[in-house]
């Protein structure tokens, strides 16, 4: 049973975010700093981030003396095409650019490129391992 | 730049689904896709949308009317009427008994048709939206003129997502997958299966090692292309694998096989598309010999663009 009502977003908050995909295209991702990477001898990447966890559930780790930064982090292997977009992730590259250039690197079709791209952001989004930076000009930054 | 230039008319993309086929700009994409049911969208939004169904017995224009006019008086804010078909679509649509119609809402407005094409007995829904006051007339125009909703050689034309292939018309389309890495169309025609695949990027999957290694190694997902004892081939210079073989090492087939002393017919060809970076494959199995003759076809009209 739920305590409180989830919030329905509001006008305002909606307004906020890009309203038509080429506006979501032009949002720039960029790396969180609490990520660390390691390039392993096959040119792919492991990222380390903390774990984000409830409070209730921080504090009972806490006591059974689990709360460590090696417990309470977790590890993704990226592949070759992810590490190679990883790679590229500078604040600075727009979504679409990050598309154009995995496009023509790996010859797909730009449709492809763009379902494989904004899926793979964002799943990083989702674990807290990149945000979005509004298009030049815009002010705020967004998480995923 | 005014998209409708003759030059940039000749940069439209052809888009084929399940018999119907129409030339789009280039920056349409399709972005919803069912059996009988195809959306595109620009850059902003959906601007095109089809869906299709075969008429068994009599088709009734004002019945369908009815249904849309229901369908917008159950939407507040929708405004639907039927018009006289503009004289422009007309001439388009000369071989279709047609009724047009347009909608509007507060922020999008659409203007559409229903057409039944007496040859082929297809009834077809088709709107076009428009966005603003602005929109320029002469694309619908011309999607209109080089819609088609039959083919007249006997064979089907698929074309999507850089996918081109055609597949003679007594297969039907029975499973469609379009996901990055994989595409995938399983046509059937009473015990004949026929399955087209696309995998890519090439150079990813292949990793330096050959063809054969990979496809070992993927044959898991068509299982019974194991059977096919596959061997390296030359296929117009592409580097290619290709088997055949009468039998199944699937249990049920094989079960089955013996229940009816039958053993099905395989036959695989997987070849690399350097050129496009990507690896093609045309499969088919049936409980009857398969025509290699149409299945050679299939493979030389399957490219990627």
């Amino acid at each position: 049973m739920r305590w409180f009502k989830r919030r329905k977003p509001s006008r305002e908050d909606l307004s906020k975010g890009p309203s038509s995909r080429l506006e979501s295209l032009a949002y720039r991702p960029v790396k969180s700093l609490e990520v660390s990477e390691e390039k392993l001898d096959s040119g792919e990447v492991v990222l380390t981030y903390p774990l984000t966890l409830r409070p209730w559930l921080l504090s009972l780790a806490s006591r059974l003396g689990l709360r460590s930064e090696e417990t309470l982090s977790r590890k993704l292997q990226l592949d070759e095409m992810g590490s190679l977009t990883w790679s590229l992730l500078d604040g600075k590259r727009a979504v679409h650019d990050l598309i154009d250039f995995v496009c023509r690197r790996y010859k797909l079709n730009q449709r492809e490129a763009e379902v494989a791209m904004t899926g793979f952001l964002r799943d990083l989004g989702k674990r807290g391992l990149i945000g979005f930076r509004a298009p030049s000009g815009e002010e705020g930054e967004k998480s995923a | 730049m005014d998209p409708m230039d003759s030059g940039t008319l000749e940069s439209w993309k052809t888009v084929a689904w399940n018999g119907l086929s129409l030339r789009v700009p280039p920056q349409w994409e399709v972005s919803s896709l069912a059996t009988s049911y195809l959306q595109l969208d620009d850059e902003v939004g959906p601007v095109l949308e089809l869906k299709w169904q075969q008429i068994k017995g009599l088709f009734s224009f004002n019945t369908h009317l009815k249904k849309l006019s229901r369908l917008s008086t159950s939407t507040p804010g929708v405004d639907f009427r039927e018009i006289p078909l503009p004289q422009a679509w007309q001439q388009a649509l000369g071989n279709f008994e047609v009724k047009s119609f347009v909608w509007q809402s507060t922020e999008v407005s659409g203007k559409g048709a229903i057409l039944y094409c007496s040859e082929c007995q297809k009834a077809i829904l088709l709107q076009f939206y428009q966005k603003q006051r602005g929109d320029d007339f002469r694309i619908p125009l011309e999607i209109l003129h080089s819609f088609r909703d039959h083919s007249e050689d006997g064979m089907v034309h698929w074309a999507l997502f850089g996918l081109r292939v055609l597949v003679p018309q007594r297969f039907e389309l029975v499973r469609h997958r379009f996901h990055p890495g994989h595409y995938q169309l399983e046509f059937q025609h009473q015990k004949e299966h026929l399955h087209l695949n696309r995998w890519g990027p090439a150079d990813l999957l292949l990793k330096g090692g050959n063809l054969l290694a990979w496809f070992n190694q993927k044959c898991g997902e068509i299982d019974w292309c194991q059977a096919a004892n596959m061997r390296e081939y030359n296929y117009n210079g592409k580097p290619a694998l290709q088997g055949q073989s009468q039998g199944s090492i699937v249990a049920a087939s094989r079960l089955w096989a013996r229940v009816t002393r039958k053993l099905p017919h395989i036959w695989v060809r997987v070849w690399h598309l350097a050129s496009r970076n990507q690896i093609l494959g045309v499969a088919a199995r049936g409980l009857k010999p398969l025509n290699e003759q149409m299945l050679e076809e299939v493979c030389s009209n399957y490219e990627m663009v």
